[in-house]
């Protein structure tokens, strides 16, 4: 089927798992332990606040009513007020998603061209010691522990030998200067992702490269790749030009498939370098209560996780021509 | 005498394996001229695709040519460089793959892949001539070329066969080596793709080995025959000696096997059946002592040495000629 | 396929039994994986935390300052590097750091294996009815499972203890159980639908069996050679996702985890004073993985030429 059907089936799809999501939290949030009005509704407010809140999220209406009041909320965006920062939740977390968004989906291509580019080469040169080492290496840093590996990162490159800042995602010296440009500030945000950067590219590229190496070694086994060779091509045009577009494939697929571990990585990620994005929030607003804001947080996130996967999807068609034409 | 386009004389070629060296083909000779066609038939296993890949450089990398030569033009393809071969390839020497296969490559587009070849070979074209040729070359083949776009999951079986066969083309060579170019094809189809190849050959007055399971197909094609079985040529000469008179007993059991839509019934009376063994068995001895209904005590011991009947028409069987 | 150095475990010690088939299958592979390095030293690893393991009870009984949770030095109250007394150093309020790493390493069995297993048992049940039973049930139980695979388990889990207060072990184990099921159902699916139509099935459904014993009593012994393998993957991810819960403060406050321990560092500022506390919890937890990793890896190249193999007997 055409790519614009193809699209707008898997739109639908997202539709549907997004709307279970949606109700299953709010079916958990109204009827677990606890009064769930409290949870709405920051006790601290004062009464008329509290009045206005509870009405226009259906808090005194009966259980039906206020999934529709729901349902309409979340459409509108009108999320609540977070307890802890006392604004419209849709404002705080629409603040943190580009930064989120700009992490990992860097990380997540950053990886999986490494991983690709390794691992044709570990392929090519199979059962050597370059493959071999690119191997076990890739094995090795894949079963890191990331908050582990993300503490050892920040104590050697920040604290050790001082190249990279330790926490957050700007320097406020920098964005408070009217003067800084465009570029300084650009530049202070790169110097901050470096290392959350480095450390998520260490994590995921390892399965990435391994996926590639498998995929490569299928592909070497086919018949046009004894054509490209019959027709006098050198052997890095093969490799490169022939068996490496095949092979990456079954990588794209791979990087949709743990795409849910990617965003759990992130999560920590953004947690340990205090990189002020969506899945920190999401920590954040659980370890202190702030219902609203968890909630929302975990909204996006499943949005985000699901357009990805989208995303990855639309990739594959176009990158694979027997699907698009 | 115009020198011949290809000599190969006493080819051996064995795999090395786990158990030692497996012999795949033993001891070939043959010859292919300008405009000639020599048809290597025979069963899988034989042996007839591994010349295929010797000829250009494509065995596996524990196969090795243990003996022999294999003159090209003058050159000795088995004592080229790498990076000679490499120019050889497909400028000189091309393949037309068995297309049913994967031997296209599914992400790029076929009028890429052949200008790829072109392009190769003959760096200093202007991307304008290439272009050209690929259409002219769709044109050959009978190809729209509108197709030239399109991808080679979007081909028909015969349509890809002809891609495939234009590709082989696309820089001009002397020889070109056919391996099962037909044989997933519906018989339509082969027949229209047979007399493709039969009428580029001799318009471009190439030289051409034809590698075929299929008897038929090869006798429609060829000049020359040559009938393999497990690595050995066991007959050699041109179609009409043999086909007419084969002397060797399998391939009087191959010619009689092919059915002929003639009043005369079919003469089954030489059939016997191998043993599907692939490669050369270790015993010495004719490889087919085992199943040869004239087998003697000598076929068992040691193999035959060649009999010629005619000038060009040669058999390995001491009872050649005889016998039925 | 036996091997006549091994003693035979006969069940009971009369002559005319033979030994079960399984157990036959069971010692080949035995055969097989002994000699793939990447097994041994997988197993090696296994074998060396399952001694952390079973000797994580010793410390306390030496003294009761090694008790990892609530055992503290009396002459210790901040935290020091390794030392005679304490092997690995102390934490931040004096209790000893080597028996928590042993601890730690129970913890780790326990939910990794009962996670694992309940992952097991639901995946391949429910993989076995969407791969027989087709259609429809297939269907919905395939689109359940991709739902589930999509989301992110650690951020799940996270939601759930929002609402749900502190969590027990027991519960996180479940939790993590019911969001990695999908992995091996759909693995377990595919094999389940290739089996279905193998005549010893058809047999069996001729001759009256019903459904259910048709499931039980065929397929699932040829589809657990596969279980039994995946069941390797999802206790290290159940691992990873109890330590990243713990790291993040939401793990059981009454057990002693690695992921539990790198939170306290973490939380309490000694990042960067004190590598001994750092640096065990964090190398375990990579090594088990390791270890898990290369155990499954290794089971598979036994495993694959008998996956073919069919359980016929009735």
């Amino acid at each position: 089927m055409g790519l614009k059907r193809f699209v707008l089936r898997r739109l639908v799809e997202i539709a549907v798992i997004f709307f279970v999501i949606m109700t299953v939290l709010f079916v958990l949030f109204r009827l677990a332990p606890g009064d769930p009005v409290s949870r709405m509704v920051d006790p601290s407010m004062t009464p008329e606040d509290a009045r206005l809140l509870m009405e226009s999220m259906g808090l005194d209406q009966p259980l039906w009513t206020q999934y529709l009041y729901y349902l309409k909320n979340v459409a509108t965006g009108n999320m609540g007020i977070s307890f802890h920062y006392g604004e419209p939740v849709i404002d705080i977390l629409m603040n943190r998603l580009p930064n989120t968004i700009l992490l990992f989906t860097t990380s997540i291509i950053l990886s999986a061209l490494l991983g690709v580019f390794l691992g044709k080469i570990a392929a090519w040169k199979r059962g050597q010691r370059t493959d071999t080492l690119m191997t076990i290496g890739a094995l090795f840093c894949h079963t890191l522990f990331l908050p582990w590996l993300a503490l050892m990162m920040i104590w050697f490159f920040a604290y050790r030998i001082g190249w990279f800042p330790i926490t957050g995602m700007v320097s406020p010296d920098v964005w408070i200067d009217p003067g800084a440009g465009f570029a300084a500030r650009t530049l202070d945000v790169l110097h901050h992702m470096a290392l959350p950067l480095m450390t998520l590219i260490l994590i995921h590229f390892g399965s990435y490269l391994l996926v590639m190496r498998s995929s490569m070694l299928d592909t070497l086994k086919d018949d046009y790749i004894i054509t490209a060779r019959a027709k006098g091509l050198d052997e890095k045009t093969i490799r490169d030009h022939h068996a490496a577009p095949n092979a990456a494939l079954p990588v794209v697929t791979s990087v949709g498939l743990s795409l849910a571990f990617s965003i759990n990585g992130g999560a920590l990620t953004e947690t340990v370098f205090t990189w002020p994005g969506i899945g920190r929030e999401l920590v954040f607003s659980v370890s202190h209560s702030d219902y609203p804001l968890a909630q929302a947080a975990f909204l996006i996130i499943a949005i985000v996780v699901l357009v990805a996967n989208l995303v990855v999807d639309v990739l594959y068609a176009y990158l694979d021509p027997r699907i698009r034409y | 005498m115009t020198r011949a386009l290809l000599e190969v004389d006493n080819l051996s070629i064995g795999y090395q394996t786990a158990k030692g060296m497996a012999m795949a083909v033993d001891d070939v000779s043959f010859r292919v001229d300008r405009g000639g066609s020599l048809g290597l038939v025979g069963e899988s296993g034989c042996g007839k695709t591994t010349i295929g890949m010797a000829l250009m450089g494509l065995l596996a990398p524990n196969a090795k040519i243990l003996s022999g030569q294999a003159r090209f033009e003058g050159e000795d393809l088995t004592a080229v460089s790498d990076e000679r071969m490499r120019q050889i390839r497909w400028r000189r020497i091309s393949m037309i793959f068995q297309a049913a296969m994967n031997a296209l490559n599914p992400v790029h587009r076929v009028q890429d892949q052949i200008s790829e070849a072109i392009i190769t070979h003959e760096p200093d074209l202007s991307s304008h001539a290439v272009a050209h040729r690929a259409r002219s070359l769709f044109d050959l083949v009978k190809i729209p070329e509108s197709r030239l776009q399109d991808y080679p999951h979007q081909f028909s079986g015969g349509m890809r066969q002809r891609v495939v066969i234009a590709m082989a083309l696309a820089c001009n060579p002397s020889l070109i080596i056919a391996d099962e170019p037909t044989t997933a094809l519906d018989v339509i189809v082969q027949n229209q793709i047979l007399s493709a190849i039969g009428t580029f050959q001799k318009e471009m007055n190439l030289g051409m080995i034809f590698i075929s399971h299929d008897l038929a197909v090869v006798a429609d094609v060829c000049t020359h025959i040559g009938v393999m079985y497990a690595g050995c040529m066991v007959e050699y000469g041109s179609r009409q000696e043999v086909l007419d008179c084969p002397g060797h007993p399998y391939t009087r059991m191959l010619v009689g096997s092919l059915l002929t839509l003639s009043d005369q019934p079919a003469d089954l009376s030489g059939i016997f059946v191998t043993n599907g063994e692939n490669g050369v068995t270790a015993a010495g001895g004719c490889p087919l002592n085992l199943v040869c209904p004239d087998a003697t005590v000598a076929c068992r011991r040691e193999q035959a040495g060649w009999v010629d009947l005619t000038d060009t028409h040669r058999v390995r069987c001491p009872y050649a000629g005889k016998g039925r | 396929m036996s091997d006549a150095s091994l003693p035979s475990p006969k069940p009971e010690n009369t002559p005319g039994r033979t030994r079960p088939h399984w157990v036959d299958r069971f010692l080949g592979g035995w055969e097989v994986y002994r000699k793939n390095t990447i097994g041994r030293i997988g197993m090696a690893l296994l074998v060396l935390f399952g001694l952390m393991a079973a000797t994580s009870f010793i410390p306390q009984w030496v003294d009761p300052m090694y008790h990892p949770m609530t055992g503290v030095d009396p002459h210790i109250s901040h935290s020091t590097g390794p030392s005679l007394r304490h092997w690995l150093g102390t934490d931040f309020i004096g209790r000893d750091i080597f028996s928590q790493l042993l601890a730690g390493a129970r913890i780790a069995f326990m939910v990794g294996i009962s996670s694992a297993l309940i992952s097991i048992l639901f995946g391949t049940t429910i993989g076995m009815v969407a791969g027989y039973a087709g259609k429809r049930t297939d269907l919905i139980l395939m689109r359940l499972a991709d739902m589930i695979m999509v989301m992110p388990t650690l951020l799940v889990v996270l939601i759930l203890s929002a609402l749900f207060g502190q969590l027990n072990i027991w519960v996180i184990v479940l939790m993590i159980a019911l969001f990695r099921w999908p992995g091996v159902a759909r693995v377990i699916r595919s094999q389940t639908l290739s089996l279905r139509h193998r005549p010893f099935i058809e047999a069996a459904r001729v001759t009256g069996a019903s459904h259910l014993r048709i499931i039980f009593r065929h397929i699932l012994p040829n589809v657990m050679p596969l279980a039994l393998l995946y069941m390797t993957f999802r206790v290290t991810s159940a691992i990873i996702i109890e330590a990243a819960l713990a790291f993040l403060g939401f793990g059981d406050p009454g057990t002693v985890s690695w992921g539990m321990m790198l939170q306290w560092v973490w939380k309490t500022g000694h990042m960067f004073q004190a590598p001994y506390w750092m640096l065990p919890p964090g190398i375990c937890i990579s090594l088990i993985t390791m270890a898990f990793y290369m155990t499954g890896r290794a089971m598979d190249d036994v495993l694959d030429p008998r996956l073919r193999e069919e359980e016929t007997t009735p």
